[in-house]
């Protein structure tokens, strides 16, 4: 696969923009889709807020001056969309299963119930309860494994603090979940 | 000392969630199919349209700024005033066993994305037993914060490339 490198030779030529960010949505798009999702729940919202991420960084790629990787620069619009998009729809507010398995099949449905289902389906409902920025740190470090160095970059809180927050919802998450069984 | 892993630091932490992690590796929630291939053709359309709706807008990078300090105002005036008021004094374990060996930027930090889940007394027992004394980086003297840079439409106003 191409590498980022590659891209910005092709940013260079503005005949290549659509081009250039072909590859990037080839590269990165189910990933950050994926950081969405997790974040704000179902698909239907995620597929919104993605669409805002990718349309945002394909008007401003071509003024990126590359102080940090592609990927980190779109972590950011996208985690940055992500919040917007939450406090837009209230935090209190959590996504029902009924919306959430919109256009599913009835296999994927039913694979919610069982015990497995069930496990995830508690851990998703205590990452919902947590602060915006608490989750945020959550789901970068958990699910993306990504080094704090990084987080620091895409959401510029130092990495004590980082560590300090992904701990505390760590904590709490397990908390919940034995609960719940 | 080696550096520990994702794994390992969260089995230290939530031993019950390292397994739950494990046991889930690789599923991920539904999607519908062939929606990865459908939004990149579907892609270039929009990004076009939105090309011609696009204007040109007013430089607002100074005036963000006053959301930080919003943000910073509210934390320290709401731990000074329960500090200097003398007010309830909670122990707080669990948020500082998160907080330990961290520096008092650092706790600025934690503390600054995780306001909301802070009782006040909460944050006046943390500064406390924090020493966090020093205040000093937050300076608007008699300023009054207009609620305009606070408004969320206003917020959601600002594009990236203003940014960059």
């Amino acid at each position: 696969m191409i590498d980022e490198k590659e891209i910005f030779l092709l940013l260079e030529q503005d005949t290549m923009l659509d081009k250039a960010f072909g590859f990037i949505l080839d590269k990165y798009q189910e990933r950050l889709y994926w950081h969405i999702r997790r974040m704000v729940g179902s698909h239907e919202d995620a597929n919104d807020v993605f669409q805002n991420t990718m349309i945002k960084a394909y008007k401003g790629i071509q003024k990126f001056q590359r102080k940090s990787t592609l990927l980190t620069w779109l972590y950011r619009i996208a985690s940055n969309e992500s919040l917007t998009f939450i406090k837009k729809r209230g935090r209190k507010e959590t996504v029902s299963i009924d919306n959430e398995d919109l256009g599913l099949s009835n296999q994927v449905k039913a694979e919610r119930y069982t015990e497995e289902g069930l496990a995830e389906r508690y851990l998703k409902e205590a990452i919902d309860e947590l602060p915006e920025k608490q989750r945020i740190v959550f789901i970068m470090r958990y699910y993306d494994e990504m080094p704090y160095q990084e987080i620091e970059k895409v959401l510029g809180t130092s990495v004590g603090g980082l560590k300090a927050s992904y701990h505390h919802a760590a904590k709490k998450i397990e908390a919940y979940v034995r609960k719940q069984f | 000392m080696k550096k520990k892993t994702v794994r390992e630091e969260l089995e230290d932490i939530a031993p019950f969630l390292a397994d739950l992690k494990e046991q889930s590796k690789g599923r991920r929630g539904p999607v519908p199919e062939g929606y990865f291939e459908e939004f990149r053709s579907e892609f270039f359309k929009k990004a076009e349209e939105s090309k011609e709706d696009s204007s040109p807008k007013e430089a607002k990078v100074v005036k963000l700024s006053w959301r930080y300090i919003a943000v910073a105002a509210s934390v320290a005036v709401l731990v000074l005033s329960l500090w200097f008021n003398n007010t309830l004094f909670v122990s707080a374990v669990e948020v500082q066993d998160s907080l330990t060996g961290l520096s008092i930027e650092e706790m600025y930090d934690y503390l600054d994305a995780n306001i909301e889940e802070f009782a006040a007394e909460e944050l006046a027992s943390i500064a406390i037993d924090n020493e966090m004394d020093d205040f000093g980086i937050i300076e608007i003297g008699d300023e009054i914060i207009d609620e305009e840079y606070l408004d969320e439409e206003y917020l959601d106003a600002f594009e990236y490339e203003d940014l960059l």
